[in-house]
């Protein structure tokens, strides 16, 4: 097997749930030998998420906790204890790089701060990711994937343009845990950046990430629109507002649902060819992008008029025979049986403890030359500690010991 | 003065619109030299999108451009015309990388896929992004992000419960594929630095939609299951919804894990008698009457401002939050604190703060960071043209001419 892009960087990962163990695990996908550290009690708390086969809980049959954690070799270590913070300073003292989701200063109470590791080890990148950062008023506050959501404006935005009604439907979470997952791509790239510095200087550094700007960052048009558009200015209340803010692209068609974005002039004439060139879309209302905008709800009605009366994979097939921006909303039946996804191998099967193998999410992208890879399945609670411990030179009868103290 | 980690990394940068701009500016802040390839041919809709409100359209005038846009150049070249491609090799001669994001078959038409270039550059990395990817029955569709979303599930599990599939807010996943670009990007390059090759990355934008989705595809496959909508529940968490605030569309999050927090809730709430109550003494006895105490949740929260309920709550350990609009964001105090925005003054529509690349470094001071203005149509077409190529003044006058630069 080829070696992976990041196959030299040695990461040890301190965290739980889905944020950071994402992160990692986007690294570790890519060849990064990743050590996760679970605490002696339990471990990592998406192991108790599931889905579970069959719904039977079970700490190693977590599908949440296998697809955070491939390609990791997992240690029990609790670094609490002051045996087990020194064995924690000597992983991070070979390691590359920790990714740790502490709250802010947690660690530093435990003399396993930045500045303590640093001594360390000069050359560590430690990255810190928590809903609000390192700093602020806000740094203690606790915060899910939903509150970073709905805290970052996105779910403000949820439903897309597809409010009718804003008393009774409440600002919407995407499914899954998507600023999670979002936090964890965004400190991955983070860290590389400080890879690429380390490797002009010679130097570590201290990567602190927060959660909402990770989702903040998806918004960024609505900043410059908020400041140029005047506290007394016409179009500012439209930021203000969940409905009436143009046309959505998700719309009802006979049989389902097709999703539709024609911006642009040319698109809208392609559209006028789809729906073939109706009168109406000619009127003096829709001429250019703005005008269409600002009369959405008229456009609203008679293309929705049309829609349910053509079916989804005919409007599909038709649109894009016309190159106009179409596509099908697909239920998880279809998604699984779609021919293009099947012949791009993107599903692949991993192992899961009492169900088989079971097909997960593949790889987020294609490098021709050193490809996305399943070395190792995700490990089971304490499953690499002899091995692990073992390199840093510790014997059997000192591994009994801190098993017995519950260090690890 | 700070050395920046992508220092001496040249990008030719042919995308537009949404995602691969925002891998490049962040590229570029880290201190690539990107050279964004645009022509007035092909205009970047976005420079069209977000002017300023009651002036004449202004190519170079685009808030919503410039604020996606800095740390960049851009030069103007016909890609149609032959003599505009060869320069586009050109400059990719002089490369470490190459972004684009047009619709599958484009770049080849131009004599400017992987495989013609890497003739010139051998070492290049190259990252093409587009809906579907490059191969695939239906690869030649197109699209913009959002519908990738719509393609690959996610929509379908996004809604309120019996309600309508629904889209992801912030024109999602456009600006979280750019920062998978960006990754996607820097790895490869990590790998170069080792090893002297470059490589190609295929990346498609409804596969990455469903890397994050395990959890909806581990329970189809595995259990039969399409659990569908959901609004704001979780599978386990209880309460965990949005609640009405006092006030017009005012709203707050709430999600509550353990039975630590449970108690913190009721007894900030004022209701302890809640924990002894059989309808909500445990995680699954909540669970069952989930409707009952979000109303009832809902009593206290409609009395307060989103902000109050977070910091009431927050102050005994439950998390709350705001359901931020784009004004609460823009005044946020945290995201002030933590001078999340960079204005940048730009010769045309002046300092307008943007959202600038996540993460305080410590060793890269952001004052220190490429945060230059966007690049005007053009603007560094006898910069690059001349000082990068070595064409003559006379030269560059006859391409502007022949139509190839402009």
């Amino acid at each position: 097997m080829p070696e992976g892009a990041l196959g030299d960087l040695k990461i040890v990962e301190l965290a739980e749930m889905v944020a950071g163990p994402f992160c990692t695990k986007v690294m570790a996908d890519l060849g990064a030998e990743v050590v996760k550290i679970e605490n002696p009690r339990g471990g990592d708390l998406a192991r108790q998420r599931g889905p579970f086969p069959h719904d039977q809980p079970h700490p190693e049959r977590s599908t949440l906790f296998l697809y955070l954690n491939t390609n990791k070799r997992g240690i029990t270590l609790d670094v609490r204890k002051p045996e087990g913070a020194r064995l924690f300073r000597d992983l991070v003292e070979n390691a590359d790089i920790l990714v740790e989701t502490w709250k802010p200063g947690a660690l530093a109470a435990l003399g396993l701060g930045y500045d303590n590791l640093k001594a360390v080890n000069p050359r560590l990148i430690m990255a810190s990711l928590t809903p609000f950062g390192q700093t602020g008023p806000y740094k203690d506050y606790q915060a899910y994937d939903l509150n970073c959501y709905q805290f970052g404006v996105l779910g403000y935005e949820t439903p897309f343009n597809q409010v009718t009604d804003p008393a009774t439907q409440p600002p919407l979470k995407a499914a899954g845990e998507q600023a999670d997952c979002l936090a964890g791509w965004t400190t991955a790239t983070a860290i590389m950046c400080a890879v690429h510095w380390r490797h002009l200087t010679g130097a570590g550094q201290h990567v602190d990430m927060a959660e909402i700007e990770a989702a903040a960052n998806m918004i960024r048009p609505n900043y410059p629109f908020y400041y140029y558009e005047r506290p007394d200015g016409p179009n500012r209340a439209r930021l203000s507002k969940r409905q009436e803010w143009g046309l959505p692209w998700v719309w009802p068609c006979r049989d389902g649902y097709v999703a539709i974005l024609a911006i642009t002039d040319k698109h809208w004439e392609t559209l006028k060819d789809l729906l073939d060139r109706p009168e109406w879309m000619d009127g003096e209302l829709f001429k250019t992008p703005l005008d269409r905008f600002m009369h959405a709800d008229v456009i609203r009605s008679l293309l929705e008029t049309w829609l349910v009366e053509h079916d989804r994979d005919e409007i599909y097939k038709n649109g894009q025979a016309l190159h106009l921006p179409v596509f099908p909303v697909q239920n998880l039946t279809e998604v699984m049986s779609t021919r293009h996804f099947r012949e791009r191998e993107f599903f692949v099967p991993q192992e899961v403890p009492g169900a088989g193998p079971v097909l997960l999410p593949g790889p987020p992208f294609k490098m021709s030359l050193t490809p996305w890879s399943l070395r190792r399945p995700a490990p089971r609670l304490g499953q690499h500690n002899a091995e692990v411990y073992g390199g840093l030179g510790l014997g059997a009868v000192e591994m009994a010991q801190l098993q017995e103290q519950g260090v690890i | 003065m700070t050395r920046l980690p992508l220092e001496g990394i040249r990008v030719a940068d042919f995308g537009w619109i949404l995602a691969v701009p925002h891998a490049t500016a962040w590229l570029g802040v880290m201190g690539a030299e990107v050279i964004k390839i645009e022509s007035r041919q092909r205009l970047d809709l976005i420079r069209i999108l977000g002017q300023l409100p009651g002036r004449p359209i202004d190519l170079d005038g685009s808030a919503y451009f410039n604020s996606l846009n800095f740390g960049k150049k851009s030069i103007t070249l016909n890609l149609g015309h032959p003599q505009g491609a060869a320069l586009a090799k050109e400059i990719v001669r002089h490369s470490d990388i190459v972004t684009e994001n047009f619709t599958v078959g484009n770049m080849q038409k131009w004599g400017l896929s992987y495989n013609d270039l890497c003739q010139i550059k051998s070492d290049l990395i190259m990252l093409s992004g587009t809906p579907l990817g490059q191969f695939g029955s239906e690869s030649h569709c197109v699209g913009w992000g959002p519908h990738t979303q719509a393609y690959a599930g996610m929509c379908h599990l996004t809604g309120y419960p019996g309600g309508a599939p629904s889209g992801l807010g912030g024109t999602w996943p456009d600006f979280m594929i750019g920062v998978v670009m960006a990754y996607a990007v820097l790895s490869a390059l990590h790998y170069r630095r080792r090893t002297g090759k470059g490589q190609y990355i295929d990346l498609a934008m409804a596969e990455v939609v469903m890397s994050m989705l395990p959890e909806g595809f581990a329970d189809y496959n595995m259990n039969g299951r399409d659990r569908g909508r959901r609004g704001n529940r979780d599978d386990l968490m209880v309460p965990h919804n949005v609640y009405r605030c006092a006030g017009n569309d005012q709203w707050a999050a709430i999600a509550v894990n353990s039975e630590e927090e449970w108690r913190a809730l009721c007894e900030t709430l004022g209701h302890v008698e809640w924990l002894a109550d059989p309808r909500f003494s445990d995680q699954p006895s909540r669970k069952a009457n989930e409707e009952t105490l979000d109303t009832l949740i809902e009593t206290w929260t409609a009395q307060r401002s989103p902000v109050e309920v977070m910091h009431t709550l927050q102050a005994a350990g439950v998390a709350a939050t705001p359901v931020l609009n784009t004004e609460g964001l823009c005044t946020d105090p945290q995201f002030l604190h933590r001078n999340y925005t960079v204005a940048i003054d730009h010769p045309v529509t002046g300092p307008i703060p943007a959202a600038g690349i996540p993460g305080i470094y410590s060793a890269l001071p952001k004052a220190d960071l490429h945060y230059t203005p966007a690049p005007r149509l053009g603007q560094h077409n006898e910069d690059v043209l001349g000082g990068l190529l070595g064409l003559s003044a006379a030269e560059i006058a006859r391409l502007k001419e022949e139509r190839v630069v402009c």
